[in-house]
């Protein structure tokens, strides 16, 4: 899987790193789909007003709201919580 | 101390063939060896077999699948039972747990128990997930497995067959063998094994939405129902290959769908998903397929199958590094026997000549799990996912 790179620019949440929403799509697109994936990334984003990027604090927030939905997509989200964090560390 | 692996192929019923496995194991091993890897078609029932098996062997943790056909390294064999015994210089532990249909975390929760996830001296840690593919959890089960078992996860294993009678199918972690179940064991060795996986298909038809879905169950694909949909995107397909989709029986469709598999458009790339059985108007899938997701229908090539079965077991060969083969486990998507037909035994030899030669067992499966480093997805269909050990001299 190759890298999804983003700046490391500290954050005023005091997080490192900017993550899109195309990076989460991605991060949920291989175990459900891309269309299921941007639709569940659609409504972890407006939970946790997300915008276009965000820090990786935030994104860790939108995963955790995705990851409170049933089945396969909560699953793969809390997943790529981990996957998210370890491609910051 | 190296580690070492002798590939086993006996048939008969199940007390003869647990007798000429045990018998084997015996001739070539001074003591119980560590692991065996045992699978059965549905000719040795599989709690039989195990349990004359671990009579003999109770030093042995045994790790059992039924199968949909059964190899090793010597080719091909139906109604039999394969198996790869491996000793040496490495730790492994099992467990198994039964509800993976009604409570996939909680199953692998049970499954993983009390097992060590940290061994000194053997750095190198890898699972192998066995489970049964009719609960519908197979990709829940190996992303849970991953997020417990933390940022070292490398995970291989197999779904396990009923011969393509899609009824029942059973795992096994030494004399406990359940349906509805996942397996779980963890291997500790010094240097790390290698897992390969590779597919050998490609999508034909545009792509298409579920629009209806309970779980893995797709009703509904474009607003029509699931099964007629598939089965008009199929026809001209399938007629060339010799099936008449509208005069085929649902409970002989599995040999049908198993050519045309679903693609599941995972961005940059497909994701293949194995539709494994109809039910009524609905196909039932190996994993839930989320409403909305977007699929479009794959075939193979017989060059293409044993091309990706070769580079599944040479991508393998390579993490191993500088060390010697010891053997293999290949799970092996039965689909891939359905495409080769006459011609599986050239991609199960290509196998073992990728590793140069050395003992493997393996079996056909209704799917495949492989989950490493960077791996966003760990349930697979219509791939091989070849486990290589090294034998690591010294």
């Amino acid at each position: 899987m190759a890298e999804s790179g983003h700046t490391l620019e500290q954050d005023a949440d005091g997080s490192q790193g900017r993550v899109t929403r195309g990076e989460l799509v991605e991060l949920l697109s291989a175990a459900v789909g891309k269309s299921a994936a941007e639709a569940a990334v659609e409504r972890g984003c407006a939970a946790v007003a997300f915008g276009a990027h965000g820090s990786l604090a935030h994104a860790q927030r939108v995963l955790e709201a995705v990851a409170r939905e049933p089945g396969l997509v909560g699953i793969t989200a809390r997943f790529a919580k981990a996957r998210l964090a370890l491609r910051s560390a | 101390m190296a580690i070492r692996t002798e590939s086993y192929c006996v048939d008969g019923e199940a007390p003869q063939a647990a007798a000429a496995l045990v018998r084997g194991v015996r001739e070539r091993f001074d003591a119980d060896p560590k692991l065996l890897f045992v699978f059965a078609s549905t000719g040795q029932p599989l709690e039989a077999l195990v349990a004359d098996v671990r009579a003999s062997l109770a030093g042995t943790l045994v790790l059992s699948a039924s199968s949909a056909g059964e190899f090793t390294e010597r080719g091909d064999r139906k109604g039999a039972v394969s198996a790869l015994a491996i000793d040496g210089d490495f730790h492994c532990s099992g467990g198994i747990a039964a509800g993976l249909a009604g409570d996939v975390e909680g199953a692998i929760d049970r499954a993983l128990h009390g097992q060590r996830r940290v061994i000194d001296g053997y750095p190198e840690l890898c699972a192998v997930l066995l489970l049964d593919p009719l609960a519908g959890h197979a990709e829940e089960a190996a992303l849970l497995l991953a997020v417990k078992l933390g940022e070292r996860a490398r995970i291989a294993g197999g779904a396990a067959g009923d011969d393509l009678a899609m009824k029942r199918t059973f795992v096994g972690c030494n004399e406990q063998v359940l349906s509805d179940a996942a397996v779980v064991a963890l291997l500790h060795t010094r240097a790390p094994l290698g897992i390969g996986v590779e597919h050998g298909h490609s999508a034909f038809s545009e792509a298409f939405t579920v629009t209806a879905a309970n779980g893995s169950l797709v009703e509904q694909i474009e607003g029509r129902a699931a099964w007629p949909f598939w089965r008009d995107a199929i026809r001209e397909r399938a007629a060339r290959e010799g099936f008449d989709v509208d005069a085929i029986a649902p409970e002989d469709a599995v040999q049908l769908l198993l050519r045309f598999e679903g693609g599941l458009d995972a961005g940059s790339a497909l994701k293949v998903r194995a539709p494994l059985a109809i039910e009524g108007d609905a196909i039932r899938f190996a994993c839930e397929i989320p409403v909305g997701a977007r699929l479009r229908i794959t075939q193979s090539t017989r060059d293409g199958q044993v091309a990706s079965a070769v580079a599944a077991a040479r991508s393998a060969r390579a993490q191993l590094g500088a060390q010697p083969v010891a053997g293999a486990v290949v799970f092996d998507c039965i689909c891939r026997k359905i495409i080769l037909g006459d011609r599986f035994d050239d991609a199960v030899r290509a196998i073992s000549t990728a590793l140069d030669g050395a003992p493997i067992a393996g079996f056909e499966t209704y799917g495949e799990v492989a989950l490493c480093e960077g791996d966003l997805s760990g349930f697979h269909n219509t791939t091989s996912v070849v486990l290589a050990i090294g034998a690591r001299d010294g």
